[in-house]
């Protein structure tokens, strides 16, 4: 989609990419990637099965290197074989013993506290020596798979020992994960942190939503069809709703998890991009430049509800059974303070202050424990204006509705009415479906495939920069304060349920419903 | 799910079809393409496999036409494969006997989906002019395999001759990897103009051919193509960009693992294996439009490369400069190719080749002595020859 073939690392023409020759993969240039936090299990379930699926694919150069930083205390073979066992198990691509045998000669493992200098300077040493021995150029990303505390110490060891410093036509490149800070001031103070450090261009955000081939195919049912733009706007659609439902508790997790909740884990971003980006007006290229700036107007015309308090829901998972488990609620959980204010619920009512959107509203929705894993968009239409049918006839007519899934079951699908068979003139709602068809092929990739592989090329498109996450903390810091006053005693939701009834009275209100995923 | 149909006619498998999708329930997959694979009766079943995994990318229907024996009664036998035997995709086997044999055309047509684009695929032989071929003009792509055919270097000289827009060969497609890595070099600096290229691979290998012929048009500088020594096995061997800071090379010993070299960079190996028929497939069925690099490639860079003529065709390790024939005569007495099978070379460059010795090889047919003494490829003389 957002082609990366059109954009070249410098600026001379390279013969041998011609623009018509879209088989030709674009594979990275020399490089390595050194993650901070690699024994965490980002590391370990996404980032290094998605490096040995990019080197199976063959858009890893020859010569590329990982190198792993952390406190344990090992040599390059037993961070090679930590690697070989996360591959095996996560890897979506057939193990090759080919491809996996040149790929962990580039495996190097640095011992070493963040706040060592030592460790530090054997990091740049190991990597001079990768530049010298496996060719990786001086082109080096730095993953920080860490916890946000850690940022800056990490950031200062960068900069001391000049590791975040290009020489001639190297780059460096940083990669942070969210949360992107914790409100708008504190991730200001991060971006300028890592600004400090690394220019913005050299700064990778990653929001893997945005990796994912749903998420992009948005933008390709929207502008490359004539059939949705007429009635993509506030004369045809009612509402919007968005949603990004866990079946999961908070598990191991609960040390991260308690104090942020699930408004700042999952609406100031993923859900506030796939708004962004089913709001959007169209960019006049792809490129990233215009991609972003559509992304950045759109952000900055959201309203927050005249009455926030009515506009919002929250609440926290209870205990019982849920799918034929019985779990525990989220104050019971371990790690958990049972006086915690912390939500795992949250839903909000967004607006948008422009022509195409005026008065119709956006409904976020996300949490945990709730009835099955699933992301979606739903533009739900206006009802017709005048139905020719009888009531009767009619009554089991919904909206209609247009469903990008964004998973399970990538796809679209249309629902409409449709004459039941029989002899009278009956209309029920019936569903048009495209389907991506299976969702664990090898043939896809993976979101964080193409990320870590829009990393090494320096292609920007999918990555959210810095305006678009402070303005993302514009729109939800009101919605935080407003909760942090009402106090810590949340609304409790049965696990399996679809929330707390709070969240179906704010819909109430509206004259609408929640959709059932 | 296999229902077997003997004795059948198009439409009653239609109405299978239908059948299946009523009562087994929708199995909700669209289909972006049909996809005919015209095959002998005996040979399908590789087809099938290699199109079965590519439909997880691309699901499709499948129509197989698989041609059995001439000499019988008119009669047709279909077998319909769905669910796991199909991967993401249904397929429909046709067995054509008798006389039906010539006549796929009319038996694919009713079975085609309803507006999606059709691909023809002849894994093995293909006819003379695909886009001519009662069933080729039925589709909008059409793919052949040069490396298929008895003498893959007359076929790919005889895909020149009959090209049209929609074509493609899957010699094209097995250097799609080379051709990735060896861009990718050029993306590095220094940007220094490459003054010549020199290409090695076995002696009926199109995709050889292809791949100097690309570096020949694109970079627009002499490009030679070479024989590879007899040990490297099949397919391309060795690229060598030459430049003035030093040359690139990216060499295949085994045809497992390559190695990239360049100037003031250590060597740096990378997996490139030979690729298999169902990955060069899910890369053919990704554009359904026509392959301009493709026809660039084969209609002006073919005749841009030049004919080595050294005796055992030079291997880049060595360095060795390929000393240039005229392009469009080898001298019927230049020197005798001196390959460790003890192999001899035709005489008459017109003539592609007359087969030698029977040289054991993987999967294919006849090989067959190429047109020049050394081995190298001599496309111009053999476009002359028509």
């Amino acid at each position: 989609m957002v082609s990366a073939l059109d954009r070249l690392a410098s600026p001379v023409v390279n013969p041998l990419r011609d623009p018509r020759d879209k088989r030709l993969p674009r594979i990275a240039g020399p490089s390595g990637i050194v993650i901070f936090g690699v024994t965490g299990d980002l590391a370990r379930k996404k980032l290094m099965p998605a490096i040995y699926d990019l080197a199976n694919r063959g858009l890893l150069p020859p010569g590329f290197a990982l190198v792993g930083f952390a406190r344990r205390d090992w040599t390059n073979e037993n961070f090679a074989r930590i690697v070989h066992d996360a591959v095996r198990e996560h890897a979506r691509t057939p193990f090759s013993e080919d491809v996996w045998r040149h790929l962990s000669e580039g495996f190097r493992f640095v011992q070493g506290a963040f706040d060592d200098d030592d460790a530090f300077d054997t990091l740049a040493a190991t990597l001079l020596d990768l530049d010298r021995v496996r060719g990786t150029g001086g082109n080096h990303a730095f993953y920080f798979s860490i916890p946000p505390g850690a940022f800056p110490v990490v950031l200062k060891q960068l900069r001391r020992s000049g590791l975040c410093e290009p020489h001639g036509e190297e780059w460096r490149r940083v990669v942070i994960e969210k949360p992107f800070g914790h409100d708008l001031r504190s991730a200001q103070e991060l971006n300028d942190l890592v600004g400090e450090v690394f220019p913005e261009p050299s700064v990778f955000r990653i929001d893997h939503y945005l990796g994912k081939e749903t998420v992009q195919n948005l933008l390709a049912l929207r502008f490359a069809n004539q059939l949705y733009e007429p009635i993509w706007n506030n004369n045809y659609v009612d509402h919007v709703q968005i949603t990004q439902a866990e079946d999961i508790g908070v598990g191991g997790r609960a040390g991260y998890y308690d104090g942020i909740g699930a408004a700042r884990d999952v609406i100031q971003n993923h859900l506030l991009q796939l708004m962004a980006l089913t709001a959007m007006e169209e960019p006049v290229t792809f490129r990233p430049n215009d991609l972003r700036r559509e992304k950045v107007k759109i952000l900055s015309a959201v309203q927050l509800p005249k009455d926030l308090a009515s506009g919002t829901a929250r609440g926290q998972y209870a205990g019982g059974w849920q799918g034929a488990s019985k779990v525990l609620g989220y104050l019971e959980e371990d790690g958990i303070s049972p006086t915690s204010g912390t939500e795992t619920y949250a839903a909000v009512k967004l607006l948008i202050g422009n022509r195409r959107w005026a008065g119709v509203p956006f409904y976020l929705r996300t949490g945990k424990r709730l009835g099955k894993r699933v992301s979606e968009i739903a533009v739900v239409f206006k009802r017709a204006p005048h139905l020719p049918f009888s009531r009767s006839d009619t009554e089991e007519l919904g909206s209609n509705m247009l469903v990008i899934r964004v998973q399970p079951d990538e796809g679209v699908t249309i629902r409409f009415g449709s004459k039941v068979p029989g002899p009278s003139m009956e209309v029920r709602d019936v569903s048009m479906d495209f389907s991506y068809g299976q969702s664990f092929t090898e043939a896809s990739p993976e979101a964080y495939e193409r990320l870590i592989l829009d990393v090494l090329l320096g292609e920007p498109s999918l990555f959210p920069q810095d305006r678009e996450v402070e303005l993302s903390w514009e729109i939800l810091d009101p919605v935080e304060k407003l909760w942090a006053r009402a106090g810590a005693k949340l609304e409790q939701y049965p696990p399996g349920s679809w929330g707390p009834p709070s969240a179906d009275a704010m819909m109430a209100k509206d004259g609408r419903r929640w959709r059932r995923p | 799910m296999i229902i077997d149909l003997p004795s059948t006619t198009s439409s009653k498998i239609n109405r299978a079809m239908l059948d299946l999708r009523e009562q087994g329930g929708s199995i909700a997959l669209s289909r972006v393409l049909t996809l005919v694979i015209v095959t002998e009766d005996g040979q399908s079943e590789d087809p099938i496999a290699a199109a079965n995994a590519a439909s997880f990318e691309h699901p499709c229907r499948v129509i197989v036409v698989a041609r059995g024996a001439r000499r019988a009664s008119p009669r047709m036998d279909a077998q319909i494969r769905v669910g796991g035997d199909a991967g993401a995709s249904e397929v429909i086997v046709l067995r054509l006997y008798g006389s039906l044999v010539d006549h796929g055309a009319s038996v694919v047509t009713p079975l085609l989906l309803a507006d999606s684009p059709v691909v023809v695929w002849w894994p093995g032989e293909a006819p003379e002019v695909p886009a001519d071929d009662p069933i080729g003009i039925l589709g909008d792509r059409r793919i052949t395999d040069a490396n298929s055919a008895k003498r893959p270097i007359a076929q790919l000289a005889k895909r020149r001759e009959t090209y049209r827009p929609g074509d493609t060969d899957i010699a094209w497609t097995r250097i799609t990897r080379w051709r990735g890595l060896l861009a990718a070099t050029l993306d590095q600096p220094p940007h220094e103009k490459v003054t010549e290229v020199t290409v090695a691979g076995s002696a009926d290998s199109p995709s050889t051919d292809l791949l100097a012929a690309w570096l020949a048009w694109a970079l627009r500088c002499p490009a030679k193509r070479v024989k590879a020594p007899a040990k490297s096995g099949p397919g391309v061997h060795s690229v060598v960009l030459a430049r003035r800071g030093g040359n690139i090379a990216l060499v295949r010993p085994e045809g497992v693992t390559a190695e990239l070299t360049m100037a003031n960079q250590p060597e740096r190996l990378i997996s490139l294996p030979r690729r298999t028929l169902r990955e060069c497939l899910a890369e053919e069925l990704r554009r359904l439009d026509a392959d301009d690099i493709y026809a660039d490639v084969l209609l002006k860079g073919l005749p841009m490369v030049n004919a080595g003529s050294s005796a055992k065709g030079a291997t880049p390790a060595r360095g060795a400069r390929t000393a240039k024939a005229p392009a469009a005569k080898a001298p019927a007495s230049a020197a005798r190719s001196r390959t460790t099978r003890g192999k001899r070379s035709a005489d008459t460059p017109a003539e592609p080749a007359a087969p030698t010795t029977r040289r054991r090889r993987r999967a294919e047919p006849e090989p067959v002595a190429p047109a020049t003494s050394d081995g190298a490829v001599e496309p111009a003389a053999a476009a002359a020859r028509s």
